[in-house]
C-alpha cells in the first residue's frame, strides 16, 4: 500500500449555493483531511454533501484546488479536472446506491473492471472477510438486512482501494451497535491502507465516537476544526454548543464591563434553545416584567469579560449540569451569579432529573435523582440557581441573523471577481473561430455560380489576423484550439468527400432572396461541398500560420501543448513518481503538482490574475535563478505565465531565453533535456525531503529557500 | 417460429388478405423499430442528461412527428427525398437509385414519424434510474458507456422495451406519412393500412375486413405480451 505520509487530502473550493430554506450562499472552504476519519459536521444545507461531491467529481467547484494523495484532481487555475471515474475515490451515499439488478458480488465486482477474475475474488474475499459478510455473496440488495447493506457498500467502494474515502452519513438510519461495529471494521481495514475518511454527518453524536478530527460547517464556512475536544470544549458558535451540550443558550444584552474583575454584566432577554422536555410551563418564552417573580439581580449574569461595547448583543451558553441547586439562599459562595426561580418540570431522563426552572427566563438544570430525594424537589418550589462565572460561554451569533446579508453581499463579491476575468478572453476566442468558420461557410454560398475566386483567401487570412489581434491570441492558444477541433475537421473532410459533386448547381437545399431586385442565394450541395473544402483550407492556413508564427518566436508548440500552461508549465523530469497505469494523468500540471505539491510554480510575470503569486519568494529570489535551482536542484522545467499582453509576452520570452543560456552554462556535457541531472552530475545536489512544504500553502519556493538557508547553516 | 407459420398456413385459407402487404408492413415496422433503437437511445440518453440549457429545443423538434399532420411530414420529407431534393441527390449519387416511393425512403420517413414514439419511453425509461446509482457507478471507475451498459439500461429495460414495441405498433398503422411518401405500389409500398384504405374504396368491405381483424388481434396479442413481460420486469428488478 501507498505509504501514509503521502495520503492526506487537501482541498481548498468555492462554490456558489442555493440550498433549501438557506438560500443563496457562498460555499468557501479550505482544510487538510489527513489518514484517518475526519467528520464534517453541520446542519442540513451548511455545504457538506457539496464538498464530497466536489471531491468526488461529480460537481464542479467555481474556484479551489483538490489534491488527493500526490494528484491534483481539480485545480481551477491550471484547468485540471480530472473526471469522476479516474478520480478513484470511494463514495458512499446516503441512500447506498446499490445496484438493484446486480448480486452483492456482482456489486463488489463492479469496481474492479480489468481485473482478472481471480484477483477479482481474491480482493472480494478479503474485503467480505474484513467486513462479516462473506455469506451474503450471492444475494440480491433487496434480500439482505439493513446494516449488511451499508456494510456492502463500504465493501464495494473500499475494493477498488480508493485514495480518498467519503461517507455521506451511510449510517444515519442504523443504530448506536451497528453504527459502532461498523466503524470498528472500517477503522479497523483502514489501519492498513490509511486513507482519508471524510465522514459527514449533522449527529453530535457520531462526532465524539468516530471523529478523530472534526471541521464544523455552517453556511458554507468552517467556523471550528479539530479534535471533537478542542471544537466542543468551549465553543464558539451557538450551533458547536447545541452540538456539545449546552442546554441553556440565552440572547443577552451587555450591561456593564468590569475590567478590573475581568468579567461584564448581561441582561438575559430571551432563551434560544428550545425547551427539550415537555411540561407544565405556562409563561415560556413570556420574559416577564421583575415584579411578577421575585426575581433578584433583575436576571443579570456575570461572564467572562471580551471586547465588546456596551448594549451589543451576545449569547450565553451554560450546561445544564453546571449549575448548582439550593433549596435555601446561598450564602459565601464564590459563584457570582445567583438567580431564585420556580421550579416550574422536573422530568426523569434515564439516570438524572432534568428540571425547568423559571427566573424570568427558563434555564434547566440538571440534578441526580437522589438530590431530588434529599432536597425533596417539588414542581411549584422556589429554588435558587447557582451559576459559577466561568460556567458562561459567550458564542458568536449565528450567521443568520443580522450580519447575514453583508456576508452575502461580500461573498458574491468574492464570488465574481475572479470569475470576471477569464471568462472574458475564451469568449473572444470562440468568437474568433466561428466568425471564420461563418465566413468559411457564407463565402462559398455567394460565389457558387461565379467562378472560384482566390482572392478570399488572402482577404480572409487579413481578417483572421485582425481578429486575432483584437482577441490577443497567443499563438499556441491557436494551435491549441485548432488541433481540439478534430472532429470539426473530419465533419468537414466527411462532408466534402461523401458530396455528391454536382457541376450544374441546380441541386438547391435552399433558396433564400432576401430583397427584390437582389441576387438569390442558393445553398446547395455543391456549395455545400465547397463550403467544406473551404473551412478545410482555412483551418490548414490558421495551422500553418499559427506553426509559422511560433517557430519565428522561437516556441515549439510540443514545448506547451498541455491544457495547463497558459498559467503554470513546470514539469518534473526526472520525478520518482511513475505516472502510468490506472491513475495516469496527462495533464502535466498535475505532474508537477505531484513533484512539488505545492502551487507556486507561477512565477510571477506582469498580468491579469497570474501576477506574482509568490511576492515574498520573488523578493529574496529573482525569477531567473528561482527557476535555475528549481531546474537543476529539482529536475522541474520551468516555463512562467506571464498573459498575452505583447510587451510581456516577449518579456517572457526574454526571460527563457535568458533562463536556456543560464542552464546552458550550468549543466555538463552530455546532459540532456528529460534527463535526471543526477546522473550525470552525481547525488551532489540532491535536495532533502526537507524541501517539501512544511505548511499547507506553503510554496516550494519558500521551501527549498528554507532548506537551503539550513543547509548553508550547516 | 413454427407457430407463426402454422399460424401463417391458417390464416391463408382466408381468401381476400393481401399477404404480400402483410409482409411489407413487418418488414418495414421491424426495420423502423431496429433503427430507432439505435438513433433513439443515444438521442434518449442525451436529453435525459444534457444540462444544455437549450435542450428544450431538441425535446420539441424531437416530439414535432406527434402534434404535426403525417401529411404535413410526409410533405416535407417528399420534398427532402424527392430526386430534386438534397437528401434524394445524395442518395442518387451513392447508389444510383432514386429515394422517393421506394422502402428505404419508406423507412426513411417512418423512423423520423416514429422518432418521438421511441425516444420518450427511453428518456422515461433513463430518468427513472436513481440519479445516485449512476453516480455510484462513476465513482467506482466505470466509463459513461459502461454505466450506460451495465446499469441505465439494465434498470431502464422496461422503457426501452415499450419504446420499441410502440414504434413497432406505430409503424404498423401508419397511414398519412407512407402515402404521402411512399406512394400506393403494390409489393413495395404498399402497408396494410393503405391495402385497407383500397379494399374500402373498392367497395371490398370483406377483404378489408379481415386485414383489419387480424391487425387489431396482432396488435392485441403483441401489447398483451408486452404488459405481461412488463410485470413479470418489474418483480424481478425492483427499482423503485
Amino acid at each position: 500500500m501507498t505509504p501514509a505520509s503521502g495520503n492526506s487530502l487537501q482541498l481548498k473550493l468555492k462554490k456558489k449555493l442555493t440550498s433549501r430554506g438557506v438560500g443563496t450562499f457562498l460555499l468557501d472552504v479550505e482544510f487538510v483531511a489527513e489518514p484517518g476519519i475526519t467528520i464534517l459536521f453541520g446542519h442540513s444545507g451548511s455545504g457538506k454533501t457539496t464538498i464530497l461531491q466536489c471531491i468526488a467529481g461529480l460537481l464542479k467547484p467555481d474556484e479551489g484546488r483538490i489534491v488527493a494523495g500526490d494528484e491534483v484532481v481539480f485545480d481551477s487555475d491550471s484547468r485540471v479536472d480530472v473526471a469522476v471515474s479516474k478520480r478513484n475515490t470511494g463514495y458512499v451515499f446516503q441512500n447506498l446506491a446499490l445496484f438493484p439488478h446486480l448480486t452483492v458480488e456482482q456489486n463488489i465486482h463492479y469496481g474492479l473492471d480489468g481485473f482478472s477474475r481471480e484477483e477479482k475474488d481474491r480482493r472480494t474475499q478479503a474485503v467480505l472477510e474484513s467486513f462479516h459478510i462473506p455469506h451474503l455473496l450471492h444475494r440480491k440488495p433487496d434480500e439482505i438486512s439493513g446494516g449488511e447493506h451499508q456494510r456492502v457498500a463500504l465493501a464495494r467502494s473500499l475494493v477498488t482501494d480508493p485514495r480518498v474515502l467519503l461517507l455521506d452519513e451511510p449510517l444515519s438510519a442504523l443504530d448506536g451497535v451497528t453504527k459502532s461495529k461498523i466503524m470498528d471494521d472500517l477503522r479497523a481495514w483502514n489501519e492498513a491502507r490509511n486513507i482519508p475518511i471524510i465522514y459527514v454527518t449533522h449527529g453530535r453524536r457520531e462526532v465524539f465516537s468516530l471523529g478523530e478530527r472534526v471541521v464544523a460547517l455552517e453556511r458554507g464556512k468552517i467556523i471550528a476544526q479539530g479534535t471533537p475536544q478542542d471544537v466542543l470544549a468551549a465553543p464558539s458558535h451557538e450551533m458547536l454548543a447545541q452540538l456539545a451540550g449546552f442546554e441553556n443558550i440565552f440572547d443577552s444584552t451587555v450591561v456593564a464591563q468590569y475590567e478590573s474583575h475581568g468579567t461584564m454584566a448581561c441582561r438575559l432577554e430571551r432563551r434560544v434553545t428550545a425547551k427539550q422536555h415537555d411540561g407544565p410551563s405556562p409563561e415560556e418564552g413570556d420574559p416577564r416584567s421583575a415584579g411578577s417573580t421575585p426575581v433578584r439581580k433583575s436576571l443579570e449574569l456575570e461572564v467572562p469579560l471580551v471586547r465588546m461595547d456596551l448594549g451589543a448583543g451576545v449569547r450565553i451558553a451554560v450546561r445544564a449540569g453546571d449549575i448548582l441547586l439550593s433549596t435555601q439562599s446561598p450564602q459565601a459562595l464564590s459563584a457570582r451569579n445567583v438567580f431564585i426561580g420556580r421550579l416550574v418540570a422536573m422530568n426523569r431522563v434515564g439516570v438524572m432529573v432534568v428540571a425547568e426552572v423559571d427566573c424570568g427566563v427558563l434555564i434547566t438544570v440538571d440534578i441526580t435523582p437522589s438530590a431530588v430525594e434529599s432536597l425533596g424537589l417539588k414542581v411549584g418550589q422556589e429554588v435558587w440557581l447557582i451559576i459559577k462565572t466561568y460556567s458562561c460561554h459567550l458564542l458568536h451569533r449565528r450567521s443568520e441573523d443580522s450580519q447575514s446579508p453583508q456576508q452575502d453581499k461580500e461573498g458574491e463579491r468574492g464570488y465574481l471577481r475572479p470569475a470576471a476575468k477569464p471568462s472574458s478572453y475564451p469568449r473572444l476566442k470562440v468568437l474568433y473561430l466561428l466568425a471564420v468558420t461563418a465566413l468559411a461557410f457564407a463565402v462559398p454560398a455567394w460565389q457558387v455560380t461565379a467562378p472560384f475566386s482566390w482572392y478570399i483567401v488572402p482577404g480572409l487570412l487579413g481578417l483572421q489576423m485582425l481578429l486575432l489581434l483584437a482577441a490577443r491570441v497567443e499563438p499556441i492558444e491557436i494551435f491549441r484550439a485548432t488541433t481540439r477541433l478534430k472532429w470539426l475537421f473530419i465533419f468537414l473532410l466527411a462532408t466534402y468527400l461523401l458530396l455528391p459533386s454536382d457541376s450544374q448547381g441546380t441541386d438547391a437545399v435552399f433558396l433564400w432572396k432576401p430583397l427584390e431586385n437582389f441576387r438569390s442565394i442558393a445553398l446547395n450541395v455543391t456549395g455545400l461541398k465547397t463550403a467544406a473544402l473551404m473551412c478545410l483550407q482555412i483551418m490548414t492556413v490558421i495551422l500553418v500560420s499559427a506553426v509559422v508564427l511560433l517557430s519565428v518566436i522561437g516556441q515549439q508548440p510540443g514545448d506547451r501543448t498541455d491544457r495547463g500552461v497558459s498559467r503554470c508549465s513546470a514539469t518534473r523530469v526526472n520525478s520518482p513518481v511513475s505516472w502510468t497505469g490506472r491513475q495516469h494523468n496527462p495533464q502535466p500540471c498535475a505532474r508537477l503538482f505531484r513533484a512539488g505539491q505545492h502551487d507556486s510554480y507561477r512565477l510571477g510575470g506582469t498580468s491579469g490574475r497570474y501576477n506574482t503569486l509568490v511576492p515574498d519568494e520573488m523578493a529574496r529570489w529573482p525569477v531567473l535563478s528561482l527557476c535555475r535551482t528549481l531546474v537543476l536542484h529539482r529536475g522541474v522545467r520551468v516555463g512562467m505565465d506571464v498573459g498575452f499582453e505583447p510587451d510581456a509576452l516577449r518579456e517572457r520570452y526574454r526571460v527563457e531565453r535568458e533562463l536556456r543560456r543560464l542552464i546552458a552554462e550550468a549543466v555538463p556535457p552530455g546532459w540532456r533535456r528529460g534527463e535526471s541531472l543526477e546522473r550525470v552530475r552525481g547525488p551532489a545536489v540532491v535536495l532533502p525531503t526537507a524541501a517539501m512544504p512544511e505548511r499547507v500553502g506553503e510554496s516550494v519556493a519558500a521551501s527549498i529557500y528554507r532548506s537551503l538557508s539550513r543547509e548553508g547553516e550547516r | 417460429m413454427p407457430l407463426f407459420f402454422l399460424m401463417r398456413r391458417c390464416l391463408q385459407t382466408l381468401p381476400f388478405m393481401n399477404w404480400q402487404a402483410i409482409t411489407l408492413t413487418f418488414k418495414l415496422a421491424c426495420c423502423v423499430s431496429a433503427i430507432l433503437l439505435l438513433i433513439g437511445l443515444p438521442i434518449a440518453y442525451w436529453v435525459t442528461y444534457s444540462r444544455w440549457r437549450w435542450k428544450f429545443i431538441v425535446e420539441a423538434v424531437v416530439a414535432l412527428p406527434i402534434v404535426l399532420p403525417p401529411t404535413v411530414l410526409g410533405f416535407y420529407v417528399l420534398m427532402a427525398i424527392g430526386s430534386h431534393g438534397w437528401v434524394g441527390k445524395i442518395w442518387q449519387a451513392w447508389f444510383d437509385r432514386r429515394l422517393a416511393f421506394t422502402f428505404p425512403g419508406l423507412v426513411i420517413a417512418s423512423v423520423l414519424y416514429s422518432l418521438p414514439f421511441a425516444v420518450q419511453p427511453f428518456a422515461a425509461g433513463f430518468s427513472g434510474v436513481d440519479r445516485k446509482l449512476i453516480e455510484a457507478s462513476w465513482t467506482l471507475g466505470a466509463s459513461k458507456l459502461r454505466t450506460f451498459l451495465r446499469v441505465i439500461l439494465p434498470l431502464s429495460f422496461t422503457g426501452i422495451l415499450t419504446g420499441v414495441v410502440l414504434s413497432f405498433a406505430h409503424t404498423l398503422g401508419e397511414f398519412g406519412v407512407v402515402l404521402m411518401v411512399g406512394g400506393n405500389i403494390e409489393g413495395v409500398t404498399r402497408t396494410v393500412s393503405i391495402d385497407i384504405y383500397d379494399n374500402v374504396q373498392a367497395f371490398n368491405n370483406v377483404a378489408a375486413g379481415e386485414t383489419a381483424l387480424l391487425l387489431l388481434v396482432f396488435s392485441f396479442v403483441v401489447l398483451s405480451i408486452v404488459y405481461g413481460l412488463n410485470r413479470r420486469m418489474w418483480e424481478a428488478f425492483p427499482t423503485k
